[in-house]
């Protein structure tokens, strides 16, 4: 059995930003103070969540998919989630001037399921199956939140604030430049257990 | 028969009680504010902006006050006082600060809306509460006193102290609708309503008629707060659907989340349900 150490880390931070709130205001996505200089605020965001149940779903999808990926043994773990984080809060910063603050690890999950399935997808028998129809399904939800600027069936309807649903799609376009090689990977990729298993 | 007929009519003459019991009357008072009125005194004029969609800035402070009474009206006994009207606006507006594109709700008094004030009155309010957006509530309410049948069943009850009994009717219905004033459009209207019944004796025929009076409103108010919430979720619909009509604009300051729903752990579910199953059916991973 194989701990999913990188992902109980991620959880872990997560779940004390939301209990410990001197560490949520220092990590939260906060416009004026990155403008002041507070730089890390833009990747940092993504691990402050608002309200439990904001936490709790957020954490619940990031678990899935980072399990899998660590389970699977598939490459790029800190690349996907890093960079959904950066990319997301740099143009949350540059596109949305009317965003003063944000917080959750949404876009970072979509991304890490996007890209698990992306990668089970070159694995054979059920395990493509199941990652082809996650994928489909993923992105035609992410495409129905561009389109719509809202977030189906969501728990958080009543939450003090405004769904953001563009970090998701910033998360699924992470992990296909990602899986399929456009982003430079470096030693990772050279020892990718999917390419060595096929 | 005859025998039952004879003992009837001695009773009711022993009892002092007049046939004209026996036949009903109905008294009733009416007390409403009209919306109309308020915001269209001037019916053949066309208000809204027309082609201008509403741009609703979120989060956005949400005015809501009482429609006044016509000018014709004199305020009578069973109006709404201001102290009555505040606590129901407020009970009202409880249930809608829970949403995130509600920054707040103004509760505006009623001295500051003038009968008939219609758009321009409503531009005021914009100035001085600083809320493109209001909830116009307005109540219709009728009490009926029914005398007659149930007078005498109740003073026999009673026996030797003669008093009648009233059955009492109320039936309240409020109104509101949500304007966006700078387009001068409506966003979306609901109704409450209440139908209370009761009875009383001529003594506290009064102080039963104010109880019902209070609870119709109160009755009316909550049903208003569940057809105003079904409405509201099918004014998001609308939204979407109708993008030229309204537009969404996102003010600086406001705080964003990025919040995975139902539907993406459902995908998961599925996905893991499935490849459990291959599993038990002998696939090895």
């Amino acid at each position: 059995m194989i701990l999913p150490l990188r992902t109980l880390l991620v959880v872990l931070v997560a779940a004390g930003a939301y209990t410990m709130p001197a560490l949520a205001s220092l990590l939260i996505y906060d416009r004026g103070a990155i403008l002041a200089g507070q730089i890390w605020r833009v990747a940092t965001g993504v691990l402050v969540h608002l309200t439990l149940g904001h936490l709790l779903f957020n954490i619940a999808a990031f678990t899935a998919a980072g399990w899998v990926i660590e389970r699977r043994g598939y490459p790029h773990f800190w690349l996907v989630g890093g960079l959904t984080a950066l990319l997301g809060g740099a143009v949350l910063l540059v596109a949305t001037p009317g965003i003063g603050r944000y917080g959750g690890l949404s876009g970072v999950a979509v991304g890490m399921i996007v890209y698990a399935s992306l990668c089970g997808m070159r694995e054979e028998g059920p395990w493509r199956r199941a990652s082809t129809a996650v994928f489909a399904l993923t992105l035609l939800k992410v495409a129905v939140e561009l389109l719509t600027g809202q977030t189906p069936m969501t728990a958080v309807g009543t939450a003090p604030f405004i769904p953001v649903p563009m970090s998701h799609a910033i998360g699924g376009l992470v992990s296909v430049l990602v899986a399929t090689g456009l982003v430079p990977t470096g030693r990772e990729a050279r020892t990718d257990p999917v390419i060595q298993r096929g | 028969m005859k025998n039952i007929l004879v003992l009837f009519l001695v009773f009711v003459t022993l009892t002092g009680c007049g046939l004209q019991n026996l036949i009903k009357w109905r008294s009733h008072r009416h007390h409403a504010t009209s919306m109309v009125d308020y915001l269209y005194p001037d019916r053949a004029e066309r208000i809204e902006t027309a082609g201008v969609p509403a741009v609703l800035s979120v989060p956005m402070k949400v005015g809501i006050a009482f429609v006044p009474a016509q000018l014709s009206e004199n305020r009578s006994q069973g109006d709404l006082s201001e102290k009555e009207k505040i606590a129901l606006l407020r009970e009202i507006s409880e249930d809608f600060k829970k949403y995130p594109f509600v920054k707040s709700i103004e509760i505006i008094p009623s001295a500051y809306l003038t009968p008939q004030g219609s758009f321009a009155n409503l531009d005021q309010m914009r100035t001085m509460f600083g809320t493109d957006v209001i909830a116009l509530v307005s109540y219709d309410q009728v009490q009926f006193t029914d005398e007659g049948l149930l007078s005498l069943s109740y003073w026999t009850l009673v026996g030797a102290y003669v008093v009648k009994g009233e059955k009492n009717d109320t039936q309240t219905m409020m109104d509101s609708a949500v304007y966006h004033i700078p387009s001068r459009k409506m966003l979306f209207r609901a109704p409450g309503l209440s139908h209370v019944k009761a009875t009383a004796t001529l003594i506290n025929l009064e102080e039963q008629l104010r109880k019902n009076r209070s609870a119709g409103f109160t009755d009316a108010s909550k049903d208003l707060v569940v057809n105003l919430q079904d409405q509201l979720e099918q004014f998001k619909e609308k939204i979407k659907t109708e993008p030229e009509e309204f537009k969404i604009q996102r003010k600086p300051g406001s705080t964003g989340g990025g919040s995975i729903d139902g539907l993406t752990l459902l995908i998961l579910a599925g996905a893991g349900g499935y490849l459990m199953w291959a599993r038990r059916r002998g696939w090895q991973s």
